[in-house]
């Protein structure tokens, strides 16, 4: 079945072949979230058919009116490459606002009260406001 | 909108003391260990509910805030200057405040601005008072700071459709209802712009009051230059996008 295929497609298709199945079993068992695994699959899973069927990119992009195959990869990938950045950064904002409300919850719990201005009636340093 | 007369007579000694003891003053203060001891001595004089939020300070600012604010709140990461005066709020409302007034801790603000911004609420003119140092005086304010300050105005008039004349002033005052309904989620400067939104959307009624801004060097220095504000428009409109 091995025959018809080059080194190339055997190589990196095995590795995209095992990304794809990593993902599928990360959704499943919820190491990833299920709208992440989706996507990357099918990405992962038409990248495939790419390197099994290379003529079907040719194809494609002569359908949508793009010179060559290579080239509607290639635009591919860096709108990919954007997608992958714009879910970074989000990630990254939702954690930092985890943050924030982590670092307020303790700055409230451990508010200082009347340490200021000799005007305190207790003399310990961190006496904890009580809500 | 209604804009309070700028000569309308209200001094601190003429606000009620029962007011100011309802009356908390939050300093969002990172790295400001030069200048906040002045800072909070002089609002202390009129309001003792100062609460300095110390915004995870590499400096000495936690052990001078101790040593003068009645209420010391630590964060202990950085997370800018939006999230501190929301920690500041949240705490105030915890500790009973009927009144918020958020000020800046780097003395460019005058605590004889104070009573004008809580005078429209006190009325019942206003749950929001913003200070504009258009409408007032800024002294010394360098020509380019001034364009970029007139640009954020500009970009509050397009993007936030709310018409102001000074639209990024830390010198506000917030009723108790309004302080309830205003929730900063914009952790870093862009606070500003998102709290126009946030009045617009709460419908919260509002007046602009002049007041003055007393431009320092260190002041100047800790300021936002063009292209902060740049990076600024970048997470206002980012987050509201995507919140």
């Amino acid at each position: 079945m091995l025959n018809g295929l080059n080194t190339f497609q055997i190589v990196v298709g095995g590795v995209v072949a095992a990304f794809v199945l990593l993902l599928v079993l990360g959704s499943i068992r919820n190491l990833i979230s299920k709208r992440d695994g989706v996507i990357w699959s099918f990405v992962g899973l038409a990248t495939l058919i790419a390197i099994l069927q290379p003529g079907i990119t040719t194809k494609a992009a002569s359908a949508l009116g793009i010179g060559r195959g290579a080239d509607l990869v290639f635009y591919i990938a860096i709108l990919l490459m954007f997608l992958g950045f714009w879910m970074t950064y989000m990630r990254l904002r939702h954690l930092r606002k985890e943050m924030t409300s982590l670092v307020r919850h303790i700055a409230i719990l451990q508010a200082e009260e009347g340490v200021g201005k000799g005007q305190n009636v207790e003399t310990s340093k961190r006496q904890n406001v009580e809500n | 909108m209604n804009q309070l007369d700028a000569n309308e007579d209200i001094s601190l000694a003429a606000l009620p003391a029962d007011v100011k003891a309802r009356t908390f003053v939050v300093i969002p203060a990172y790295n400001e260990g030069p200048a906040l001891a002045k800072v909070v001595a002089e609002v202390r004089q009129h309001f003792d509910h100062v609460v300095v939020v110390d915004d995870g300070s590499r400096d000495n600012t936690h052990a001078v805030a101790q040593d003068c604010a009645r209420y010391v709140l630590k964060h202990l990461i950085n997370r800018g200057q939006g999230a501190a005066i929301q920690t500041g709020i949240e705490f105030a409302l915890i500790r009973g405040a009927d009144f918020v007034v958020t000020f800046d801790a780097d003395g460019q603000h005058r605590v004889e601005d104070i009573p004008a911004l809580l005078a429209p609420i006190l009325n019942g003119d206003a749950e929001i008072a913003l200070g504009s140092r258009f409408l007032g005086s800024a002294t010394d304010l360098p020509a380019t700071r001034r364009l970029v300050l007139k640009a954020g105005v500009w970009f509050t008039r397009i993007f936030n459709g709310v018409r102001l004349t000074d639209a990024h002033n830390g010198l506000r005052a917030f009723s108790r209802k309004a302080a309830q309904r205003i929730h900063i989620r914009q952790d870093r400067m862009a606070h500003a712009s998102e709290i126009i939104d946030l009045i617009r959307e709460t419908e919260l009624p509002f007046v602009e009051v002049p007041v003055t801004i007393r431009y320092t060097e260190y002041s100047l220095a800790k300021g936002q230059s063009a292209r902060g504000a740049l990076r600024i428009a970048f997470h206002y409109l980012v987050g509201k996008m995507v919140d």
